[in-house]
């Protein structure tokens, strides 16, 4: 469903179309908030940011133009995560990363982050060819932080099953790109 | 290339692209999560909507105009009702001063003011002894943890080693590596803290909370009834009448007399008289004898290495940990977790990979075996006999991105040399055997000298070392009490740290100025020896600077209970204090 659509559904059936907007970007919202809550807070936090969001941009839907709903979705929980993460980090009494909060890097930064975003590039390539369900699982650890309980619920494995594969995607990884040395 | 970067921290450095295509790979959550969020949508939608509506009604509210009688009336009344209020109150001051109270009445009046009393003890209880059962529905309602703080290891404060039980559940059984239960503070929201035995005892903490806040502990699993598995050894050792535990074993000449076993409850009915034989006896110390050395310990049997951090998803200080070395390289893990990575016996017991690695017990090929992640690092070169070939600048030559601060790499009696940036890891010397090493390293172990990079044309700034004033610090009065606190240098100013304990009670402590904030854990050091805002006067005034290269930065004692803002004027209270006569 397009973005259009979703708002011209949402505008007729609101009950509906709120249901379809959650299913339709709920991965994404979620991955984003993930991303920058994932280290300064729990998974409730995340769970709490990604609600935020949704009722936001359901809030406010009337002012959005229908071609950038996507965009505006993925900026929405941007701020609302960073938000979070400067509260919690201020209860805890830590800092927010600067990577989050520096949206222009500096130009000693740029060949970092040049290099970064290229063994990004190489890591998500190699996790995407693991294929199904070791991509999945490396995804539901290393980025999503789950336990292999968790991953197990997701996947339909047992935990047992889960972390087997898991060391075994995690050795083929590392084989992969044991030119950068990574910390697994 | 080498990237020292966890896994984690590279997709977590994602852009908001990735993101999506992270997103686009697996489903962010469980349908029953999915189902919890969206209801919570729905929730502060509508929230939000019947928000927005009261706001909307307010503007629609219509102004009418009360009859001119009415405020006539409503004066009378109000005066009417005060009037009555004073009188009935007179009266009835005047008749309690009289009147005697009957027996039943006193007595029922002293009941309620037991009550009462009791009441305010029970409140105040609440509010001051966090302990008590009463409070805990309450305080459960209206409380939350702010911070959980390991002041043993914070503070480095001494405790007895052996393992402190702080709590159980129906599986497990959990257990600090020493006895400082009592350094483990946990600090609530109404500025009340305990420490966490008697929290987590009350259920005012959990497990889970001391994971949030990185508090190390062990866990147990409660024991079974199934007999643990046994060893080779243990089978030989409990066929034969000895001891049962190779730890606890040692071996003994025994001439006559068959092995025996101190524990009544190990020893069993043996036949064994082999004489001019090592017999393995419980080693009591009462009732060891000629001792052989210990049975080594590797007769333990790996069965499985756990790393509980990557299983359970702890969270752990991101640091290089260091395991294990041998000749050739250096062993770490990515993170400050060793303690969670556990090695499982096949005699039941455990331990973690430290412990066992020191020990022998573990090697690096059980870690590879278990697929346990960690890093090798090859041991720095010691190139002694090799000559410098040369030394490169490759943050220079390759433009490589430095941080622009200046670098200290070196000192002597009278200077302190500098990089005029963060790059002394990119200077790298290149040895005559082919080896080579960053100059920083290189300057510490006297392989290079600073005519070295005067050779290689590497530039550094020299800076003469601070002359202090012509009067001995340590001759000074506070020395004694405060030797930290001379002696500092001033070359990037100095920061004093202040906080208060009381309304009037304030203390400090001063470091050397840097261009980087301090840590917590720098600023709490200073906590455990305070001046007064007097004797800091005076220890500055030993340093002879101006008063733009002291820097006062006040900040909250963590462990004090004592709460108070800081905001810009609360800085400026502190700040005249320092600067005003």
């Amino acid at each position: 469903m397009t973005d259009a659509q979703l708002c011209e559904l949402i505008r007729n059936s609101p009950e509906t179309g709120n249901r379809a907007l959650f299913d339709q970007y709920f991965n994404y919202v979620y991955a984003i908030v993930c991303r920058i809550l994932g280290s300064c807070g729990t998974p409730e936090d995340v769970e709490e940011c990604v609600a935020d969001t949704f009722a936001e941009v359901l809030f406010r839907l009337e002012g959005i133009n229908a071609d950038s709903l996507k965009a505006y979705l993925g900026t929405t929980a941007k701020h609302k995560a960073l938000n979070a993460c400067r509260t919690l980090s201020a209860q805890k009494q830590r800092t927010v990363p600067m990577e989050f909060v520096a949206e222009l890097p500096s130009e000693q930064q740029v060949e970092q982050a040049a290099e970064d975003a290229h063994l990004r590039r190489m890591l998500l390539d190699s996790i995407k060819a693991l294929g199904e369900p070791d991509s999945s699982i490396v995804i539901q650890k290393y980025y999503y932080n789950r336990k292999s309980a968790e991953i197990a619920e997701i996947t339909g494995l047992t935990p047992a099953a889960v972390r087997k594969r898991c060391s075994r995607a995690v050795k083929r990884l590392r084989q992969e790109l044991s030119e950068f040395d990574l910390i697994w | 290339m080498k990237y020292h970067k966890h896994i984690k921290d590279i997709l977590h450095g994602a852009d908001d692209q990735t993101a999506a295509e992270i997103a686009e790979m697996t489903n962010a959550a469980d349908e029953k999560t999915k189902e919890r969020i969206y209801a919570m949508t729905c929730e502060r939608l509508a929230q939000n909507n019947g928000a927005a509506e009261t706001n909307g009604e307010s503007f629609r509210v219509t102004v009418t105009r009360r009859p001119s009688w009415m405020r006539s009336a409503a004066t009378a009344a109000a005066c009417l009702v005060i009037a009555g209020g004073l009188t009935g109150g007179a009266v009835m001051l005047h008749r309690s001063a009289q009147s005697t109270p009957t027996p039943e009445f006193a007595e029922q009046t002293k009941d309620e003011q037991t009550t009462t009393a009791v009441t305010q003890l029970k409140i105040q209880k609440e509010w001051t002894e966090i302990d008590n059962e009463e409070s805990t529905t309450k305080s459960l309602e209206t409380l939350y943890i702010e911070k959980i703080v390991d002041r043993a290891k914070e503070e480095g404060l001494p405790f007895d080693e052996a393992l402190e039980k702080i709590h159980e559940d129906e599986e497990n059984e959990y257990f600090l590596s020493g006895i400082y239960s009592h350094y483990v503070i946990v600090h609530y929201s109404d500025g009340t803290q305990e420490d966490i035995k008697s929290a987590l005892k009350s259920g005012r903490a959990t497990i889970t909370d001391m994971d949030r806040f990185g508090i190390h502990y062990w866990k147990e699993p409660k024991e079974t009834t199934e007999p643990p598995i046994k060893t080779t050894e243990e089978t030989n050792a409990s066929q034969t009448g000895l001891c049962s535990d190779p730890l606890q074993s040692t071996t003994t000449i025994g001439e006559t007399s068959s092995p025996v076993c101190s524990d009544p409850l190990q020893s069993t009915t043996t036949t064994t008289t082999t004489t001019e034989t090592y017999y393995p006896v419980c080693s009591h110390p009462l009732q060891s004898t000629t001792t052989k050395p210990q049975v080594p310990t590797t007769n333990k049997v790996i069965a499985d290495i756990v790393d509980h951090a990557n299983e359970d998803g702890l969270s752990v200080p991101s640091a290089l940990e260091k395991i294990h070395e041998d000749n050739e390289n250096e062993y770490f893990l990515g993170g400050i977790y060793s303690h969670h990575v556990i090695v499982y016996y096949t005699d039941g017991t455990q331990e973690d990979i430290k412990s066992a690695l020191k020990a022998g017990r573990a090697t690096i090929a059980d870690l590879d075996r278990f697929d346990i992640s960690y890093l090798t690092e090859p041991k720095e070169t010691t190139a002694t006999n090799a000559t410098i070939v040369k030394i490169v600048n490759r943050a220079m030559e390759e433009g490589l991105p430095v941080a622009d601060a200046l670098e200290k790499i070196h000192e002597d009696n009278k200077n302190e040399y500098y990089f005029p940036a963060i790059y002394s890891h990119y200077v790298i010397v290149h040895y005559s055997d082919g080896t080579q090493e960053d100059i920083k390293s290189a300057l510490k172990n006297g392989r290079a000298k600073l005519s070295d990079l005067d050779r290689f044309g590497i530039d550094y700034y020299t800076e003469p070392k601070e002359v202090e004033n012509s009067v001995d610090p340590t001759l000074h009065p506070l020395y004694k009490k405060y030797p930290e606190y001379f002696n500092l240098s001033t070359f990037k100013g100095l920061e004093v740290y202040v906080w208060q304990m009381s309304g009037s009670s304030y203390y400090c402590g001063v470091l050397e100025g840097t261009n980087r904030l301090k840590t917590e854990e720098e600023i709490q050091a200073l906590m455990m020896n305070g001046a007064t805002i007097e004797e800091m006067k005076e220890i500055l005034a030993v340093y002879g600077i101006g008063k733009n290269e002291i820097f006062i930065m006040p900040v909250s004692n963590p462990v004090s209970s004592y709460w108070y803002e800081i905001d810009q004027d609360y800085r400026r209270k502190i700040e005249a204090m320092f600067w005003d006569e």
